[in-house]
């Protein structure tokens, strides 16, 4: 019974484990995101002007 | 086995990186003396504040875009801008779909009150914006837009309301 109930948990640990990293990874590209567009020069330019693309297209 | 709402999650996590890029640097803008492109900026600052009589607006002719402040709310965007006659005429287009009236928010709000500042070449000029709906001049100024601009601007367009064009009269 013991390990029955254990087994299924040993399944899930790499999954959840590796769930955990994505969304570790996820946080930290928001936070470089963040930072890039913010402090690197022409980066929020870029960005804007990908936006601006994006827009005009859908605004038609 | 992956399921469904694993590669949605992955798809939301992925999309909020373009997302936060965007807002982020909308909102960056916000605290800038002036726009850049599409975002809104902050209220125009800089310049020497015009006084006297009226300019000769020709000038514009040479000025591909102009930066353009309302009041209320004191945030700036660069927009399109034609000389007819001796006046001033700015304009936005995309007024006729939803996502246009989300985006373009600024002539529903100088509509409701039309103080601006605009700043050409680095000068500031305070000005009252005045929406022209309809009549035979739409004519002249849209055919000014045209000549100066690859648009596809009409009176008809105007007077559709997808279109909305303003005056950028003396302030009194």
């Amino acid at each position: 019974m013991c390990g029955c109930s254990k087994q299924p948990q040993d399944d899930r640990y790499p999954r959840s484990q590796g769930v955990r990293y994505f969304y570790w990874l996820i946080v930290v590209a928001l936070v470089l995101t963040v930072l890039g567009v913010l402090f690197v020069p022409g980066a929020d330019d870029l960005v804007e002007q990908i936006f601006q693309r994006y827009l005009g297209s859908a605004a038609r | 086995m992956i399921s469904v709402k694993q590669i949605v999650t992955v798809v939301l996590c992925l999309l909020l990186i373009p997302v936060t890029a965007v807002v982020t640097a909308a909102v960056k803008q916000r605290f800038g003396d002036g726009p850049n492109r599409v975002f809104s900026g902050g209220a125009l600052v800089a310049g020497e504040l015009h006084t006297g009589s009226e300019p000769d607006w020709r000038f514009v002719s040479e000025v591909s875009t102009i930066e353009m402040q309302l009041l209320d709310p004191p945030l700036s965007r660069r927009i399109w801008v034609a000389e007819f006659n001796d006046k001033l005429y700015v304009w936005s287009g995309y007024m006729g779909t939803t996502i246009g009236r989300l985006w373009k928010r600024w002539p529903i709000q100088a509509e409701r009150d039309g103080r601006a500042l605009i700043r050409i070449n680095n000068r500031r000029y305070e000005r009252q914006l005045v929406r022209v709906e309809s009549g035979e001049i739409l004519d002249g100024i849209s055919g000014a837009i045209r000549k100066k601009y690859p648009s596809q601007t009409t009176r008809a367009a105007v007077e559709a309301g997808d279109v909305w064009v303003f005056e950028a009269a003396a302030r009194r």
